[in-house]
């Protein structure tokens, strides 16, 4: 029956082009629930908070996923990282921000200071070519494996990928072909600007 | 014979209502589906975009209705042909475009099947008029068109359902934003 079922919907939606989906198209977050109060957070990580900066008050940010809000305290001493360290000055309304830190009795996060990442992001690839401020690398994860360059941080760095330690020759001592991962500065549009990368 | 045309006859009148009803459905959306092609200049695409739907309507109907059936399926081989040719056309400049054959419910990327549904609505709209095909009672005619019809209207509800939804979740969020906005003015009460 399942498969004549199968049979008649499959011709069914050959011959009305769309049918099945118009019958069954759910809505996208229709999951989310309507309420949005403040509570104590419950997820598997109550450590950590991601989203996109919804408010900015004096005393920390709100950020907000498509499903929930969660309130994140910072101090002024916090270190906040955006490319370059620095305070929690750095953040604007629309960053994306990911939060590690102390869940608080009110729901909040206090963050923890250097654990602040705004618009971080992350690539991998295989190297194709390098200059003093750009990179080129391929098979980048848009599954159509074309080269693309990016243009380096001012204060980007080059690291072992076993230990963090700093390589020597920087850039220069990367073969091209070498597989290599990046973590830097999301940009609008979809740009990025790596400040680290590994080997 | 007359079994098989009047099948093809109802299938191809629903399929043209049942079309131009979800266009209508989605009409902001559906309109720029002919501009997405990239084949026609943009006045021409925008205009077709939004006459289509209406076409397709009336096509559909004069098909049902027993004495425009012949006109009807004039017009409904013309508009598979077309529909044909687009898709021939896409398909060999290897355009990765959606059908838009069903609006936004349709998203489907034109392929073989789009182009053998055409060929194969084209074949059955040029044999109708050959046919002595039965007449569809007026009331059959009315089923068939509700029918066809049908998924639109579930589609145009859902929307609407969803639309409120979203506002409504907006709102909430906001407020709650709002609300969290006002806590972070408080000093911090401790670690939970």
């Amino acid at each position: 029956l399942r498969v004549a079922g199968g049979g008649v919907l499959a011709t069914l939606g050959a011959l009305y082009p769309g049918l099945g989906s118009a019958l069954s198209q759910k809505n996208s977050i229709a999951g989310a629930s309507t309420s949005a109060t403040a509570v104590m957070p419950s997820g598997p990580d109550v450590t950590y908070a991601g989203g996109e900066v919804t408010a900015i008050a004096a005393g920390g940010v709100v950020l907000t996923t498509p499903t929930t809000s969660r309130a994140v305290r910072l101090n002024p001493e916090t270190v906040v990282w955006k490319e370059v360290l620095g305070s929690s000055g750095l953040i604007e309304l629309g960053d994306w921000v990911d939060v590690r830190g102390e869940p608080q009795v009110d729901g909040s996060l206090l963050a923890t200071s250097g654990m602040v990442f705004v618009n971080i992001g992350r690539r991998d690839g295989v190297l194709v070519s390098s200059s003093a401020n750009h990179i080129t690398v391929s098979g980048d994860g848009d599954g159509d494996g074309a080269d693309i360059t990016y243009g380096l941080s001012a204060s980007f760095e080059v690291v072992n990928a076993s230990d963090g330690t700093p390589l020597a020759g920087g850039l220069a001592s990367l073969e091209p072909g070498v597989s290599i991962g990046m973590v830097g500065l999301r940009l609008p549009g979809g740009g990025f600007r790596p400040t680290r990368i590994w080997a | 014979v007359m079994f098989v045309m009047l099948v093809g006859r109802i299938w191809l009148g629903s399929l043209f209502i049942y079309s131009g009803f979800m266009k209508l459905g989605s009409y902001r959306e559906s309109r720029g589906f002919l501009a997405g092609y990239g084949l026609f200049p943009r006045w021409f695409a925008n205009t077709g975009g939004l006459l289509i739907p209406w076409i397709e309507l009336l096509i559909g109907g004069l098909l049902l209705v027993n004495r425009t059936q012949v006109i009807g399926s004039i017009l409904a081989a013309t508009a598979a042909f077309g529909f044909a040719v687009i898709g021939a056309v896409t398909l060999h400049r290897h355009l990765q475009v959606s059908c838009g054959c069903a609006g936004v419910a349709s998203s489907d990327r034109i392929d073989v099947l789009t182009i053998i549904r055409a060929l194969v609505m084209f074949t059955a709209a040029i044999l109708i008029p050959f046919t002595n095909s039965t007449n569809i009672q007026s009331l059959g005619i009315l089923v068939i068109a509700l029918v066809a019809a049908a998924p639109a209207v579930l589609l145009t509800l859902r929307r609407n359902r969803y639309r409120r939804w979203l506002t409504t979740f907006r709102a909430l969020q906001n407020a709650n934003i709002e609300e969290l906005t006002a806590l972070l003015e408080t000093q911090a009460p401790g670690s939970s």
